[in-house]
């Protein structure tokens, strides 16, 4: 899953940091349904009936979401003037591909 | 257990957010063409892979399962993502409303929340009280 090196690259002066995202999976135990999202930013909102199930869709949508989210700032920076775009690409490759960490919390039932 | 529609979900975000496909984004009105092409460059070198098999490999197969929503400002900020034409149960929506807190009036939430119950037959004011309180644990957290 993702981008297991999370030592920093260096590329043309610019360093590559692999950072890491908290996801909350959320166990409705009287649904059976595990939700998981990230708290505090935007990104996926995924359920589904087990938890491998809906830690695979999770993982999907994340890497989307970052890609598509990479992709327009990589779109800003190519079209800023070089002082910004030196800012932008820096942090563009600061925020690549983040490892996902799980962590599971307890809820009272919601169904 | 009270579900929401995805179609009424999907209609409570679109005028707030930029709905477009993976491939809109990609090949949209306002992305010059050799932009893609040069990401797809940097991606190589800097051995993206995930960056590479989501644009390149996926894209057509990602564009059926998701709906993106984007912050037509906030470039910096990840996009809210959805499963396709899937309903939302009551905490999914509570998460989307926390999402979209600076941009969506939590009563139209309520709106939703209101019409679905009563197209289900189902206690509207229990979903309402249901659906705040799950938002108030959340926002408490914080």
């Amino acid at each position: 899953m993702g981008n297991k090196n999370t030592k920093n690259k260096i590329m043309n002066g610019l360093e590559l940091e692999t950072n890491k995202v908290s996801a909350l999976v959320i166990h409705d135990k009287n649904c059976g349904i595990y939700t998981i999202f990230i708290d505090g930013i935007n990104g996926p909102i995924i359920s589904a009936p087990t938890l491998e199930e809906a830690k695979e869709k999770f993982t999907t949508a994340f890497r989307l979401s970052v890609a598509v989210r990479n992709f327009r700032y990589f779109t800003q920076a190519v079209k800023a003037s070089d002082e910004i775009k030196k800012k932008l690409s820096k942090k563009i490759l600061g925020k690549n591909n983040p490892a996902i960490e799980y962590v599971e919390k307890e809820l009272d039932a919601v169904c | 257990m009270l579900t929401i529609n995805y179609k009424a979900a999907y209609n409570l975000l679109e005028p707030f957010y930029q709905r477009r496909s993976l491939h809109q984004i990609v090949f949209g009105y306002d992305t010059p063409e050799n932009i893609f092409e040069a990401s797809k460059v940097a991606a190589m070198a800097l051995e993206d892979y995930d960056y590479l098999d989501v644009m390149v490999s996926k894209r057509e197969d990602l564009d059926k399962k998701f709906s993106l929503f984007i912050d037509g400002i906030d470039y910096e900020n990840l996009p809210i993502v959805l499963e396709k034409d899937k309903d939302l149960n009551l905490l999914e929506f509570v998460i989307v409303s926390l999402k979209c807190n600076n941009k969506i009036d939590p009563k139209l939430f309520h709106s939703v929340i209101e019409s679905q119950a009563e197209s289900k037959q189902k206690d509207a004011r229990l979903c309402i009280e249901l659906f705040d309180s799950i938002r108030k644990h959340f926002l408490k957290t914080k």
